[in-house]
């Protein structure tokens, strides 16, 4: 089943259908992530191919400010945490404390894509632009396609947090909560590798 | 699709939905399949006149029958609609429409998914061939190489057509190859163990993975073309640091495993249909499955064979050329399971079985050839020549589409019910076999006397054999084209008034004979339970001709004795997320902000719905009582 | 798990903590590293990628519970990453050497 002695025993009594859905959507979404991963990697190889290719214009490395990139991460490492703790106050059915673990991660996401919006237009301004070279291109769409998925994870966060639970927590919504965790802790893992390769990496001499 | 749908009423219609509502909200994976093989087989027909306008071109030198702008579009459409609207979708097709049926399975795991995997492959098919219509369809070749599709030498919207047409597209595979890697997991009958499914069955899953892997490089490899061509960015601009290699390794990453993923489920169908016709159980099927897996993982470690000539050095291109050489040892033991197979079968050549047998030989040409081009230093003879031209054909449809058309003639009863006309089905057979080699055949001699592809016509003073070649193959080609005409008046006349099939016509061996044809919308009244491979075979030979259920028997006492099926309902909203997108694309390619803003708010309301409701399900009473 | 729910509860949220501050720790130490410049180059670069490849498997297993899922999670998560490195590492190494 959803595979873990995390889950819930105490739900209403689930049919056989209901079980099948939500153990297909778990496994579904794992398979799902597995494509993800060579979609980033994609990503991750055009940017390395092309990093050093700025053409004597603004380079990422005059650009980046580590200590925002810390922030950026700090932000976004801690709304994996936020997130494990509305899974787990929704094992023990406390639907309050889940919506409100649910309401901080999707807060701290907000707060990185804020942080990410004023560093890009930064970078804009400083005339390192989608346009400029082939780096700053490469930069952009790694970078950006990452935060288009935090802002995708905020959408659904957000679209569960209003509609899904008018019946308190069931059986159905809380494998719709799982995936969406593991949407966005897999999120934070492509982060991860980003910060590494990209933002430190770059100032490695 | 009306005279089908008489055929195939198998979802019981809400009252409340009219019939269009109730196509275009469907669920099972039944209708799905069978939109799927509409869909593609008029894509295939506008694919096929495209490539009988290009034959009319090259059938004499120096003609001006089109003009190079325009042969350039139709060499570029017509690859990339047999590709990705006709063959694969063809083969989607009858993954959905069988594969389900062959693990013991009511439907898919995600049955709106599957939907919405439909009707992003249908809108992007459309919005792809409305280029003819609205400023020229793309013309830099199915696969696209930068600079050449690049706005400073193709500023006109084809590309950008090519671009968001085949992302949307694209991005329905991926969903389709998602599903069924779940559902084969997930949602075999108890018993059907993993090496107890139908070939079929495994190619699929095996093809899926393929599709899981292999289309995210694709679509970034889109989205990258796209911002250079919408947003001014630079990935293939060299003048800002771009590299055009950078499209060539992306697209071949995707595009090696693509072509496996279009000759994989030919693999797959083969099989059954040899078995069946044979009347013996598949023989090596364990080293039939191993030599799916091998194929699939050398699949991703070969596409620098398509780069040969780019001048990455003798190093690189030897451990491309061994790595592709290994792929003929699998591919070899395909071809000898099937013949030993045959080998003291009681074999009836059914035109299915003769599309089986047809594929063989056809398909060693092809991989020989392949062979050929794998070889690094002779490949710099052969490349961008009509060798490769017919290297290609001979896979795609000595390959491919005999596979199709193998299924097509043996799961048509079962998907609709009515068996194909037989005598029409060897004309088809006999003319297509004739006419396929007629036209492909002499390619290889007219590659290796130096004719290039993709130009729009040839000179005289290549020489006479160069002429009386192209001449052959347009003639061919007009043979191979008569051959379809027989086949699409068998499907109309069979659709009409053909034989009724019941359920086992063919006294095959997998699940699906085992229920009538077409399937009920339940597909199985009881899971069944899976007693070995070939299935119902087993059931038919060991015992007692009628399928075993895997539920508990009902309790007669208790008050509610048959509680029904359980099975998914349909949605609207998968259809809504693929007009989103694809109005979105229509406004991207024009540059019409407004038009985006539209699409994307419907596509993401739509996704919004999908997101927070909950399938309620139906439950549907089944007919009979025990699967039959 | 023995005890009482509770307590399994509590040894859970724990671990969550220590696993995060894992990985605040390596990233902190990661960060630090680069801004001070304390080592050469190279050993610097090998040892962020050795951090981020621990703090990819301490949230995939522990945050994303690939410990206690289905074997076919992993198989193909496995899978996704075997490809990834393949597609990055090509590229890095075919277009940019």
């Amino acid at each position: 089943m959803i595979g873990s002695h995390e889950m819930p025993a105490a739900h209403p009594p689930v049919s056989p259908e209901q079980a099948k859905a939500q153990d297909n959507r778990v496994l579904g979404f794992w398979i799902f992530l597995s494509g993800e991963c060579a979609f980033f990697a994609s990503l991750i190889g055009t940017y390395l191919s092309l990093d050093t290719h700025t053409v004597g214009t603004v380079t990422l490395a005059s650009l980046i400010d580590l200590p925002l990139t810390g922030l950026m991460t700090l932000s976004l490492l801690s709304s994996s945490l936020t997130m494990v703790f509305a899974f787990l106050a929704m094992n023990k059915g406390e639907l309050q404390a889940m919506k409100i673990w649910l309401w901080v991660t999707a807060l701290l996401g907000a707060i990185f894509l804020d942080l990410q919006i004023f560093e890009f237009t930064h970078y804009m301004a400083s005339g390192f632009t989608m346009g400029s070279s082939a780096s700053a291109s490469a930069f952009f769409a790694l970078v950006g396609f990452h935060g288009l998925h935090v802002a995708f994870g905020l959408f659904w966060i957000i679209s569960l947090l209003v509609y899904s639970f008018k019946d308190g927590i069931t059986p159905a919504n809380t494998s719709k909560v799982w995936i969406a965790g593991l949407y966005w802790h897999f999120v934070d893992v492509v982060w991860v590798i980003i910060f590494t390769v990209v933002y430190l990496m770059q100032k490695v001499h | 699709m009306a005279a089908i749908a008489e055929v195939v009423g198998t979802e019981p219609r809400r009252h409340s939905q009219s019939y269009l509502m109730g196509w275009l909200t469907t669920a099972d994976h039944k209708r799905i399949g069978i939109m799927y093989l509409l869909a593609a087989t008029f894509f295939f027909a506008v694919g096929g006149l495209e490539a009988l306008m290009i034959r009319i071109q090259l059938s004499s030198p120096g003609n001006t029958f089109v003009t190079p702008a325009l042969y350039d579009q139709l060499f570029t459409m017509h690859g990339t609609t047999m590709i990705f609207l006709a063959v694969m979708p063809l083969f989607i097709g009858f993954i959905n429409c069988i594969v389900p049926l062959q693990i013991g399975a009511r439907d898919v795991a995600f049955p709106r998914l599957n939907a919405l995997s439909l009707w992003l492959f249908v809108l992007g098919g459309i919005l792809l061939n409305s280029s003819w219509f609205l400023g020229g369809a793309p013309n830099a070749g199915w696969f696209n190489y930068a600079p050449i599709s690049l706005t400073p030498f193709n500023p006109g919207p084809g590309i950008d057509f090519y671009d968001i047409g085949l992302q949307l597209a694209g991005i329905g595979t991926l969903m389709t190859g998602v599903n069924f890697i779940a559902t084969i997991i997930n949602m075999r009958a108890p018993g059907m163990s993993l090496m107890r499914m139908p070939l079929f069955t495994w190619t699929t899953f095996i093809t899926s993975v393929l599709i899981l892997f292999a289309f995210p490089p694709f679509t970034v490899n889109l989205f990258l073309l796209m911002f250079d061509r919408l947003m001014g960015a630079n990935f293939f601009n060299i003048a800002k640091g771009g590299n055009v290699l950078l499209w060539q390794h992306l697209f071949w990453i995707f595009g090696h495993p693509e072509v496996y993923i279009l000759i994989l489920p030919a693999f797959g169908i083969i099989s059954e249909v040899i078995a069946t016709f044979s009347r013996k159980t598949l023989f090596g099927y364990d080293s039939m499955v191993l030599a799916t897996i091998a194929i699939g993982f050398l699949a991703f470690t070969v596409w620098v064979h398509h780069m040969f000539v780019d001048g990455f050095g003798p190093y690189v291109n030897s451990l491309f050329a061994i790595t592709t050489m290994a792929i003929a040892v699998p591919t070899g033991v395909k071809i000898f399971n099937w013949i030993f197979t045959m080998w003291g079968g009681k074999i009836k050549f059914t035109t299915a079985m003769l599309f089986a047998t047809g594929f063989i030989p056809l398909f060693v040409i092809g991989g020989i050839s392949g062979v050929m081009l794998a070889m690094a230093p002779a490949d710099f003879q052969y490349n961008d020549s009509y060798f490769v031209v017919a290297h290609l054909h001979y896979v795609l449809i000595g390959g491919s589409l005999m596979g199709v058309l193998a299924g097509a003639y043996y799961w048509f009863p079962k998907i609709t019910g009515r068996l194909l006309n037989e005598t029409l089905g060897k004309w088809h057979f006999w003319l297509l076999m004739i006419g396929f080699n007629v036209t492909f055949f002499p390619m290889h001699f007219l590659g290796l006397l130096g004719m290039p592809r993709r130009v729009a016509t040839y000179s005289a003073a290549m020489g006479q054999a160069v002429a009386f070649w192209n001449l052959v193959a347009t003639i061919g080609a007009f043979i191979l084209a008569i051959s379809f005409l027989f086949f699409f008046y068998n499907l109309f006349k069979t659709l009409r008034s053909g034989e009724q099939a019941g359920p086992d016509p063919w006294d095959a061996r997998a699940l699906e004979w085992a229920i009538s044809s077409p399937a009920p919308v339940y597909n199985f009244a009881k899971t069944p339970l899976v007693r070995g491979r070939d299935a119902w075979w087993v059931e038919k030979t060991e015992g007692d001709g009628h399928l075993r259920s895997a539920e508990p028997e009902a309790d007669p006492h208790e008050e509610h004795a048959h509680h029904g099926i359980h099975m998914p309902t349909g949605s609207i909203y998968p259809f809504l997320i693929a007009l989103g997108l694809m109005i979105a694309g229509y406004g991207a390619i024009f540059g019409l902000l407004l038009l985006v803003a539209i699409g994307l708010v419907l596509a993401f309301f739509s996704i919004h719905r999908m997101i927070v409701d909950e399938d309620p399900g139906e439950i549907v009473q089944p007919v009979g009582g025990d699967g039959e | 798990m023995t005890g009482s729910p509770q307590a399994a509860e509590r040894q859970h949220r724990r671990r969550y903590w220590q696993v995060m501050w894992a990985m605040v720790v390596l990233t902190v130490i990661a960060f630090a590293l680069v801004i001070t410049g304390a080592l050469p180059g190279v050993f610097i670069a090998a040892i962020l990628l050795a951090f981020a490849a621990v703090q990819v498997v301490l949230q995939v297993y522990l945050f994303m519970h690939l410990n206690v899922g289905r074997r076919a999670y992993g198989m193909f998560f496995g899978m996704g990453l075997g490809v990834a490195v393949l597609i990055s590492m090509a590229l890095f190494v075919l277009l940019r050497y």
